[in-house]
């Protein structure tokens, strides 16, 4: 695979088109990493909640006045569900639509690589499952690196690849199903196991599953059926 | 506490951690605006000037609400060391502070006014584990040695399960449900009504249901494990 950026004071690589969580606690450094990789590649975009630089009164007068081809244009909206809002003045706007709003704008200027700054405290759980889904669509559509930074390990189930920072530095790497099995050093640097993995690697000590198991159904099943 | 807006009448426990689940939190809070002695905390600390400094802040504050003090600088002091922030500069930029801090900050500045009641939107969001345990212990210590009120008001019902004493559930404009820590063992009615059941109780439910194990409800995984490894 192609390598499309490298830093090498923190040990990360990115990819071409995959999805990439970054997790640590509070001043772990993600927004920095973020920061820093926006301005390393004109073609990064980064969605920093409401950091927002538009020129006209909506989104779609916005598309319009960038020239973004219509279909893109079309799919992101439809995609982000947002074609409702895209006609609405942006200072209208709820936190939320105003995060997809960024989000359809650094679309629409098909970057390498989409960077996603802590959203998830402006969506639900459900909605950051839909844009992900979305985004994965977008991944096969065009190339797109995806590289989200949360405090929700459970996000990184969804994602290809998890780094988990700690003070500025790269602690723990991997599938993020491998990664998370780190209950002990997670906890210790105040990021919680999803629950599902805690109950599975602490079953799993006391040699009552020999699995991780991610569904709650399958684990009642393997308890007691 | 009593909140009533025409058939609407909420019953809030004074002194204790109340957490409120709610499809209209504009609502709410404007409600619990109107109350006495009250201080609402929005999510996202929000202040113009990118530079400005804690004191500027606080200082602006007491000008802003025309709080008759007789030391600024004390008051100042005082909420700031309430918090646990009392080794932090005065003149440094609230943009510098970690979310941690900035949410610390934010409780300090209504404590300025000496509300009975703290109204709290989304009080853990963008906090790790430990910053969220350090806050909880923080309100703790307030009720208790304050006596003061404390309104969570969030959809995080993981949240309020673990730390709230006292949960009302508020849907078009009614009540469904309010009680303690039982309020999200009612798995039908949370599911019925779209709200988030916290996954402890999910799993124990779901247990409890199709094979009818005798598991209690717990809101420490610890405490499943037990139950499961005696069930099992």
């Amino acid at each position: 695979m192609k390598k499309l950026i490298e830093l090498k004071s923190l040990n990360i690589v990115f990819y071409e088109n995959k999805f990439y969580t970054i997790s640590g606690s509070n001043n772990s450094g993600k927004t920095t990493l973020i920061r820093i990789l926006n301005a390393s590649d004109n073609l990064f975009k980064a969605v920093i909640p409401f950091e927002l630089r538009i020129n006209r009164d909506n989104l779609l007068e916005e598309l319009n006045y960038q020239k973004i081809d219509k279909e893109l244009v079309d799919y992101i909206l439809k995609g982000l569900k947002i074609k409702g809002i895209s006609k609405r003045p942006i200072n209208s706007l709820s936190k939320k639509e105003i995060i997809l709003i960024q989000i359809a704008l650094a679309l629409a200027k098909r970057p390498k690589a989409l960077l996603l700054d802590s959203i998830d405290s402006y969506l639900s759980e459900d909605e950051i499952n839909k844009l992900f889904k979305f985004l994965k669509d977008y991944q096969n559509k065009y190339t797109l690196a995806v590289i989200n930074t949360t405090i929700n390990l459970k996000e990184s189930l969804l994602t290809d690849y998890l780094y988990v920072l700690h003070k500025g530095e790269v602690i723990l790497e991997g599938e993020p199903l491998n990664v998370l099995q780190n209950d002990n050093i997670l906890n210790r640097i105040g990021l919680e196991v999803p629950f599902m993995i805690d109950l599975s690697v602490k079953l799993r000590d006391y040699e009552l599953i020999s699995d991780i198991e991610l569904d709650q159904d399958r684990m009642v099943d393997i308890l007691w059926k | 506490m009593e909140i009533k807006k025409n058939k609407l009448i909420i019953n809030l426990n004074d002194n204790e951690i109340n957490g409120v689940i709610t499809d209209d939190k504009d609502l709410i809070i404007n409600l619990l605006k109107e109350q006495e002695k009250v201080n609402i905390i929005r999510e996202d600390f929000e202040y113009n000037c990118f530079d400005v400094t804690i004191y500027d802040y606080m200082i602006g504050e007491i000008e802003k609400k025309n709080l008759i003090l007789k030391d600024k600088v004390k008051k100042i002091t005082d909420s700031l060391k309430i918090v646990g922030l009392n080794k932090i500069d005065f003149n440094r930029a609230i943009v510098t502070l970690s979310e941690s801090e900035k949410k610390l900050l934010q409780i300090a500045i209504s404590l300025l006014s000496n509300p009975n009641i703290i109204v709290f939107d989304e009080p853990f969001s963008k906090l790790d584990l430990k910053n969220q345990k350090r806050l909880i212990i923080f309100f703790q210590m307030i009720r208790e040695k304050y006596n003061k009120t404390i309104i969570f008001i969030t959809n995080n019902s993981e949240i309020l399960y673990k730390y709230a004493d006292y949960n009302i559930i508020i849907k078009n404009n009614k009540i469904i449900s309010n009680g303690k820590k039982e309020v999200f063992e009612d798995v039908e009615l949370l599911s019925a009504n779209d709200i988030a059941i916290p996954e402890i109780v999910e799993f124990t439910y779901k247990a409890r249901k199709k094979y009818n194990i005798k598991i209690d409800y717990h809101n420490d995984i610890r405490d499943i494990i037990k139950d499961i490894y005696k069930h099992v």
